[in-house]
């Protein structure tokens, strides 16, 4: 018995061993599996849980008061508290009335949609438009896209205007933030959100596009306003991007619609995800992708509107400062 | 010397005031967060006497002007001095001249020196003592520390004026550099001024130019006129050490210490001597004071600076490594380095100065304790734990030997009672050392 089985010259006997050799080692290994269900779980070492610890982490939200404050007083806060005046006020009709006589120049098309809007003016308004004047046919796909995601957005070609005349127009007429797409080889690799009228400014690199058509099985779009789900924004800087985020949405979603918008972090990459979802009975659920889908990361955020050259950061990235400890994030 | 509990005060831009423990790295909001808002934000903060540093003035951006006392006990630190009719506009810059004067300057222009009565504190009377006319958009307003009659300001399209606070017209007028190879003008854009002595100011610009002018040689133009990186400078600080350097802060978070003499001639770009990295965002306000707190290599110097990223950060000037870095939750505009140590907070301590009495009673009682203590023997290596084996073994044999010898001695004795006894000692040694063999 002692003997390597591979040695055995007779066939018969050799498969015999060799089938009486396996079956001990399989139990072997049933044992041991048994054995180690008993034992407690090891947890797997992940970059995400060997997290270089952050002092702007914010663990308590409601127990600091300074947090709260600061929250309260800044220039995101104003947009969310304007959209709550306007909602019990009842007088957008005014400032409605006022925009159409700004826009009478503009095509018919465009003050017929914004009719459509009139009930739901509580909702943020967007513009969109391309850094580039020629752009190609994904990155105009890609902007339609948006435009449809986002309740109460237009999408304008870029035309031959400067981004810095763009920006006080659209203050003008009453736009709430404004996005602009950034093209490289005919794909967009680029996001700026620009909250208005006080910022602030937020630029993405984008990567990993997949428009809704190029997605497998996907589902088509219905104009239900969507909900919003924010994955780990944690630090103080998370939590200023988080809530730039939700300023571009309406806070009131349509659960008919059962579609979500996810914006989930993991180490510092954002990903935008849009899903339909369908309770299949108390334990299942079912998601369909909707497109489109992308990856962002946070290149800086500025203080006040776009402004490059004479901007104030209140965070850049500086890859060779910042990311030299692969276990270090800031959002 | 004064006593404080902290050694940096900050101020944000929502109106709070904090003061800093940077050994300790710990921060408290000194004034509540009541009834403050964004238009309680402090634009300038300044000592009331830099070389006893132990009240700070601050300005808000509504044209209030607050006193705060860094002393340690003190009530009421806060004296409210109330509203300065400073002009139209944002508050921009507060300069404490003497010990009842001081200047306010607002962004459109206009410049007040006011005299200030402190000895009732119920009412303070303020006289506006003289106005002058700076010019729009102004974005930064300097005492001179070497002369504090003299005030420097300068702005967006407003070129560097230098003001003696007795005349009504100023002394100095910077005129712009010349036209570029294109003839074009050179946009003039003020966003940071310091005074490297009496008579040479140095200018940091938003097109990020640092500029050096002198008053002495009688050329408006200025001596120097260096490019730094390619964003605006927001901060601008001397090294107060007649080195001819400067500490260079910009938008984009990137400071660097700037020799002014170093010119490349090429692209005029100046060379960085030393860069002090760590920097997120906006860098507002940078200050340069000896702390006793960080002496490295006989220097104490240090740079301590805040901004737009809520932190303070604190480096050391020669070796411009990171000393203290503290978390202040808030957006920061100005801060104040104190050159006094701070105090620390420690509990025990604050608890013996309440109970001295009581802890002095307790104490005599464990002066009697610790006699006792004395008293007693200190008993080494006497556990058997201690003791080896064959230490133990030698004792033994030592003490079955001391038992022998005696009984020796004993029966020598008995046996004769003359005077050799030595060489009979001897013996008995000899014997001792034999067995212990």
């Amino acid at each position: 018995m002692g003997k390597n089985p591979s040695e055995i010259k007779n066939k018969d006997v050799r498969t015999k061993m060799f089938i009486a050799l396996k079956k001990e080692k399989d139990k072997a290994k049933k044992k041991q599996k048994l054995e180690n269900k008993n034992k407690p779980k090891q947890i797997p070492k992940t970059i995400e849980n060997q997290r270089v610890k952050d002092e702007t982490f914010v663990t308590d939200l409601q127990n600091d008061p300074e947090l709260v404050f600061d929250m309260n007083t800044d220039e995101i806060s104003k947009q969310l508290n304007r959209k709550k005046r306007s909602k019990t006020d009842d007088d957008t009709d005014m400032t409605q009335e006022e925009f159409d006589a700004k826009t009478s120049s503009e095509n018919e098309e465009e003050l017929s949609d914004d009719d459509e809007s009139d009930d739901e003016s509580t909702d943020p308004k967007i513009l969109i438009t391309t850094n580039d004047i020629k752009i190609g046919f994904k990155t105009y796909k890609f902007c339609r896209e948006l435009s449809r995601i986002l309740p109460n957005a237009d999408y304008f070609y870029k035309k031959n205007v400067r981004l810095s005349k763009i920006i006080p127009a659209a203050v003008q007429r009453n736009y709430s933030a404004i996005l602009v797409v950034n093209e490289n080889r005919k794909e967009p690799d680029g996001l700026m959100i620009s909250l208005l009228p006080e910022g602030p400014t937020m630029n993405f690199k984008l990567s990993s596009l997949r428009l809704s058509d190029e997605i497998k099985n996907g589902g088509g779009f219905t104009k239900h306003k969507p909900e919003i789900i924010m994955n780990n924004f944690n630090t103080r800087l998370g939590l200023q991007i988080g809530r730039s985020f939700a300023t571009l949405f309406p806070t009131d979603p349509q659960y008919e619609g059962r579609h979500a918008i996810t914006f989930h972090n993991q180490r510092d990459y954002i990903f935008f995800r849009h899903h339909r979802y369908i309770f299949r009975n108390a334990q299942k659920v079912g998601l369909q992708e909707l497109g489109p889908k992308f990856t962002l990361k946070l290149r800086s955020l500025q203080k006040g509107t776009f402004d490059k050259k004479f901007g104030e950061y209140e965070w850049v990235q500086k890859r060779h400062e910042m990311e030299s400890n692969r276990r270090k994030f800031s959002i | 010397m004064s006593l404080s509990y902290y050694n940096i005060f900050v101020g944000t831009d929502n109106g709070l005031l904090k003061g800093i423990n940077s050994k300790a790295k710990t921060f408290n909001n000194l004034n509540s967060m009541e009834n403050l808002n964004k238009e309680k934000e402090i634009v300038q903060m300044s000592w009331f006497d830099s070389s006893t540093q132990d009240n700070v003035y601050f300005a808000t951006k509504d044209q209030h002007i607050v006193k705060y006392n860094t002393l340690k006990d003190i009530n009421c630190p806060f004296t409210d001095l109330g509203h300065f009719d400073c002009g139209l506009g944002e508050l921009k810059g507060l300069e404490i001249i003497s010990q009842n004067k001081l200047v306010t300057c607002v962004d459109k222009g206009l410049m007040k020196l006011w005299s200030v009565d402190l000895s009732d504190h119920e009412n303070i009377v303020k006289n506006a003592l003289n106005e002058f006319k700076c010019g729009n958009d102004l974005y930064a307003i300097k005492k001179n520390k070497f002369n504090s009659e003299l005030i420097a300001t300068g702005g967006k399209e407003n070129d560097l004026k230098i003001w003696n606070l007795s005349k009504s017209e100023p002394i100095f007028k910077a005129k712009n550099v010349s036209d570029n190879w294109m003839q074009l003008r050179e946009p003039v854009w003020i966003m940071g001024i310091d005074f490297l002595d009496e008579n040479r100011v140095v200018v940091g610009t938003g097109h990020h130019q640092v500029r050096l002018y002198d008053l002495k040689t009688g050329v408006r133009r200025p001596v120097f006129n260096l490019k730094y990186g390619d964003y605006p400078i927001t901060a601008l600080s001397v090294v107060p050490d007649d080195s001819n350097r400067v500490i260079v802060g910009n938008t984009r978070g990137e400071m660097e210490m700037i020799d002014l003499r170093s010119m490349t001639s090429k692209n005029e770009q100046c060379k960085a001597v030393r860069k002090y990295k760590g920097f997120q965002g906006t860098i507002k306000s940078i200050q340069i004071e000896s702390s006793p707190l960080y002496d490295i290599n006989g220097s104490s110097l240090c740079v301590a600076s805040c901004g737009l990223d809520r932190f303070l950060r604190v480096h050391h000037l020669e070796t411009s490594s990171l000393v203290s870095k503290v978390y202040l939750k808030s957006r920061l505009n100005c801060l104040l380095f104190s050159k006094h140590e701070p105090i620390k907070v420690n509990k025990n301590e604050q608890k013996a100065d309440v109970d001295d009495d009581q802890l002095s009673s307790i104490n005599s009682e464990d002066l009697g304790t610790d006699d006792l203590w004395s008293d007693m023997e200190t008993i080494i290596d006497e556990h058997p734990s201690l003791v080896t084996v064959k230490k133990r073994k030698l004792e033994k044999r030592l003490k079955d030997f001391d038992n022998e010898s005696l009984k020796d001695e004993k029966e020598n004795n008995e046996e004769d009672n003359d005077g050799f006894k030595k060489p009979k000692s001897m013996q008995i040694i000899n014997k001792k050392i034999k067995k212990v063999k």
